[in-house]
């Protein structure tokens, strides 16, 4: 017995499949977990983004309007803060804050998990309310 | 020859393996990177457009508004706020369309007859991040109406002229920095909050100039609103910081490291 190989080359070829294996499995779910918390990321940042567009809109429109952006359904949000030309998208990972341009001469608002929010402009303030806008009066 | 075969065929998929796997990370990078770019740009593209808009439609900016109806003419800049903010806002941008995320400069032209520019009013930042501090830029322009009330000394029956508002918009490490200082500024003016934290990186040192109320990365500086307390020094190093400020009235922000 003395000189043989203790692993045969059979057992080796098997281990070196199974490492194989146990590396791209690791791998492959190192990449999705990452693609997957980017994309949730980049969700609660595209509504930031969404309501920084429709606050910019109203306040560069002249005379009164209404606008209305809903969340998109299934999203959950803690909590939405509309404050000095700043948006605050709170989720349960994290917080992400837009500026904005425009003025509301309005605010601070602060709304928990909202499924709707209405803007709306007259007299150059800008509103907003967490109804539908056929909810809202524009005066 | 069949273990020669398997001797140099085993490595030979070792590396088409791993030359694959760094293929399909390196598809995956550049999507997420093209990606971010189309977001920036899109970002940057709106606050331009946006900010012009807002400019000359806002009554709280340029917009001229009508004697007779009290409400604002789309596109039609008031003279008066024109030259007002030109001499009130020669470094810093008008509060009315500012963003705390970008810096800019707007230039109206008074176009004549023949094209030529007759006459040209500019405001908002004049120095911008540069080099490796430098994200993003961009130059948009929309054409406008200029009114002039009767009695105006260039037009003395009154009169609407032909005009450009260009703005230049950037968006670099001095933009944000200075807008977060100002942003916390204006928010402890307001009383609406005292306390607010970011992480910004930083690619080359940051100075900061009491006397003059600057604050300047590379060879551009930006004036601040707020005064800032303990942070003299600025900072040294390039690096990634978790900047805290404290709003001190009446005009005064602490800042911690």
């Amino acid at each position: 017995m003395k000189g043989s190989s203790v692993l045969s080359e059979n057992i080796l070829t098997g281990l070196s499949i199974v490492i194989s294996f146990i590396l791209m499995f690791l791998v492959v779910r190192l990449v999705l977990s990452q693609q997957s918390e980017r994309t949730y990321k980049n969700l609660f940042e595209s509504i930031a983004r969404d309501i920084v567009l429709i606050i910019d809109r109203e306040a560069s429109m002249t005379g009164s309007e209404k606008s209305e952006y809903r969340i998109p359904e299934g999203i959950h949000l803690n909590e939405i803060r509309i404050d000095y030309k700043s948006v605050f998208v709170t989720y349960e990972e994290g917080t992400i804050r837009k500026f904005f341009s425009g003025v509301l001469n309005s605010g601070p608002y602060t709304f928990n998990d909202p499924r709707v929010l209405c803007f709306v402009k007259s007299d150059q303030v800008i509103r907003i309310s967490p109804l539908e806008c056929d909810n809202v009066n524009i005066n | 020859m069949k273990g020669q075969t398997g001797y140099i065929m085993k490595p030979m998929m070792l590396i088409a393996v791993i030359i694959l796997l760094i293929f399909l990370l390196q598809t995956l990078y550049s999507g997420v990177a093209k990606e971010r770019l189309a977001q920036k740009n899109l970002d940057i593209v709106s606050t331009g457009t946006n900010v012009l808009l807002i400019l000359a439609n806002s009554e709280d900016c340029l917009a001229y508004e009508s004697s007779v109806t009290q409400k604002a003419q789309g596109i039609i800049l008031d003279i008066q706020k024109l030259d007002e903010f030109d001499v009130y806002n020669d470094n810093m941008e008008p509060e009315c369309a500012r963003n705390y995320e970008f810096g800019w400069r707007v230039d109206v032209e008074q176009i004549g007859q023949g094209g030529a520019i007759e006459n040209n009013w500019d405001f908002g930042a004049k120095e911008f991040s540069d080099g490796v501090a430098l994200n993003n830029e961009i130059r948009l322009w929309i054409p406008v109406a200029i009114k002039y009330p009767e009695g105006h000394h260039n037009c003395p029956e009154g009169c609407t002229e032909l005009g450009k508002m260009s703005i230049k918009l950037v968006n670099g490490e001095l933009e944000n920095l200075a807008g977060f200082f100002d942003w916390g500024c204006r928010m402890g003016q307001l009383g609406r909050m005292s306390s607010f934290s970011t992480e910004l990186k930083i690619s080359q040192p940051v100075k900061y100039k009491p006397t003059q109320n600057e604050l300047c990365i590379g060879r551009s500086c930006r004036s601040l609103i707020c005064h800032l307390l303990y942070f003299d020094e600025g900072l040294t190093s390039e690096g990634t910081y978790e900047l805290t400020v404290n709003y001190q009235g009446p005009n005064k922000l602490l800042v911690g490291k």
